[in-house]
């Protein structure tokens, strides 16, 4: 009798902590996005997207970082998708069990939760001081180096759920293995390739500091990727630092655009996976 | 030979093969290796054309080990090697460069130089169907055209032809003929074991060879899988494993039964229900043990 009073007092503490803690988490959020729509739903205007970085005291938008952005985050999640896919596949498919194969796995790992900085340096070294500038291309590389990654894992991931079974009845009808990936285990494991890709993305689309570093930021409209490039974080990292207000609101809106875009992204992403299962 | 865990002591067998030249497969004296632990001893299963041999025996007796060495699907986990002959119509589809040397080392007499034969060959010749159906994540149609795509080059209107009677054979074309484009998936799971059928039938193969085909299925979906194994008998040569007696009496006409990597008994299927000969078998048969 005592025992079991003490059990469901114990049980009620629990649950409150959970709901507690989840409240919380989900608050911050609320928070977040509240505070971003607030400030900046007030300067969303169709000039945002037909101008260029303003001047202080000029009116302006931020075509010019937004068409960087989609430009480098473009180019990122080509190289990464390409990259990390075949990466998983080699790690889920031809060399599980194998010692390079637990080596690179592991090593995949840590390059999952290194620094973007460390990212952003490392391509300025190897790509922005050799060649004396800094470029769109510079940052597209930085950017698809954090997203790979996460491609490559969740490729190996999605790809190991696929049951042996589906592999030997591919290869029982005398097919090679290369073809029963391409042409069975891909397509089966369509749905979580999309969301590693898709999480890749939502993962670059707000980093700062690598691009810093090799794209540097541009306040002029550019299409050529092998000049510096403007795109939304750096912009906001400028903007929000300086000492005009007209400036804080368009990084306001810059920030608003990029949680929105994550937000869709993710919305999709799970929507697909969603239709994938059946 | 050093004694091993799953060595028989006192190994009683009776094997009363089909005459040989009736044979379209024939697994000769088969030792399998999961890495250094050795699976099966000896085995030699004897398959005669347009008949069904059934294979029955405990879990883990090698029943399945002994069909995935039929169209050398063990082979694509490299720890696992089998040595011994596999015999398509006459010809060894086991023995190549690699294994040559482990039936040497195994004091074995190698009559014929063996040649590396494409397997792929070898496994469009000798189909297979798993427990679990495993539809590809394409439509019915594609599904069932695979193979047909892969060893064949056909016109579009031959491949729907071969569909078409693919379909017909596994007794499906009924129910999929208006939805042909819908995914295998979309299937109940009934379906789409003979989807894995018709897929396998698709590619004209001698040897079926089924892995328990029924276990996931309910006893409707079961009678119309063993109508369709009967009727294709008259066309090719099955190999089905099963738990379930009952089936192996109701549709085998051989039926070998293996207990702990060892055949036991192989004889006609009237024959082993009626009058096993040895103990093991008997006491398995009358649910003595097993």
């Amino acid at each position: 009798m005592n025992s079991n009073l003490k059990r469901r007092l114990i049980n009620k503490i629990f649950v409150a902590l959970c709901t507690l803690s989840t409240l919380l988490a989900i608050g911050m959020l609320a928070l977040i996005l509240g505070s971003l729509i607030i400030n900046g739903a007030g300067g969303l205007h169709l000039s945002v997207f037909t101008q260029d970085q303003p001047s202080p005291g000029m009116s302006g938008g931020l075509r010019n970082s937004i068409i960087g952005s989609i430009a480098m985050c473009l180019a990122a999640m080509i190289i990464a998708v390409v990259l990390g896919i075949l990466a998983g596949t080699w790690l889920s498919e031809y060399s599980r069990n194998s010692k390079y194969g637990r080596a690179i796995h592991f090593l995949n790992d840590v390059l999952l939760s290194v620094p973007s900085i460390l990212v952003g340096l490392f391509v300025y070294e190897i790509m922005v001081r050799p060649f004396h500038g800094f470029s769109g291309f510079a940052g597209a590389v930085s950017l698809a180096l954090l997203a790979m990654p996460i491609v490559t894992r969740t490729t190996e991931d999605m790809l190991q759920l696929q049951p042996d079974t589906l592999r030997e009845a591919g290869m029982g009808l005398g097919a090679s293995q290369g073809l029963v990936i391409r042409s069975i285990i891909w397509k089966a494991a369509a749905p979580g390739l999309l969301t590693g890709g898709l999480l890749g993305f939502a993962r670059i689309s707000g980093e700062t500091a690598p691009l810093l570093f090799t794209a540097l930021g541009n306040q002029f409209l550019t299409f050529n990727m092998s000049e510096p490039m403007g795109s939304l974080p750096t912009t906001i990292f400028q903007f929000a630092m300086s000492a005009y207000d007209d400036w804080r609101n368009l990084a306001w809106v810059g920030a608003l655009l990029i949680a929105m875009a994550v937000l869709t992204i993710n919305i999709l992403g799970r929507v697909m996976t969603r239709g994938g299962k059946r | 030979m050093t004694k091993n865990e799953n060595m028989v002591e006192d190994l009683e067998q009776f094997i009363a093969p089909p005459p040989t030249e009736n044979l379209n497969l024939e697994a000769r004296n088969l030792d399998f290796y999961y890495g250094t632990h050795q699976t099966l001893f000896n085995v030699s299963l004897p398959v005669e054309r347009n008949k069904i041999t059934a294979l029955i025996g405990p879990s883990g007796c090698g029943k399945s080990t002994l069909l995935r060495i039929l169209n050398r699907i063990y082979a694509l986990y490299p720890q696992q090697y089998a040595v011994g002959r596999v015999l398509l119509d006459g010809k060894d589809i086991l023995t190549d460069h690699n294994t040559l040397s482990r039936l040497k080392d195994r004091g074995d007499q190698v009559e014929l130089d063996p040649l590396d034969c494409d397997i792929s060959q070898i496994r469009a010749r000798i189909g297979m169907v798993f427990q679990k159906p495993t539809p590809f994540p394409m439509s019915i149609y594609d599904n069932v055209a695979y193979g047909v795509r892969l060893h064949f080059n056909k016109s579009r209107q031959e491949i729907d032809g071969i569909v078409e009677r693919a379909l017909h054979r596994a007794a499906l074309w009924d129910e999929v003929k208006d939805k042909l484009k819908d995914s295998g998936l979309s299937l109940s799971g009934g379906q789409q074991q003979r989807l894995c059928v018709a897929r396998g039938l698709a590619v004209e193969p001698e040897v079926l060879l089924l892995d328990e085909p029924a276990s996931a299925l309910d006893p409707v979906s079961t009678a119309r899988l063993e109508e369709t194994l009967m009727e294709l008998k008259k066309d090719l040569s099955i190999v089905i494993v099963t738990h379930n007696l009952q089936q192996a009496a109701r549709i085998s006409d051989y039926t070998g039964f293996m207990y702990l990597g060892n055949m036991i008994e192989f004889c006609s299927t009237d024959r082993l229900f009626a009058r096993p000969k040895t103990r093991r078998a008997r006491d398995y048969l009358t649910g003595r043990f097993g």
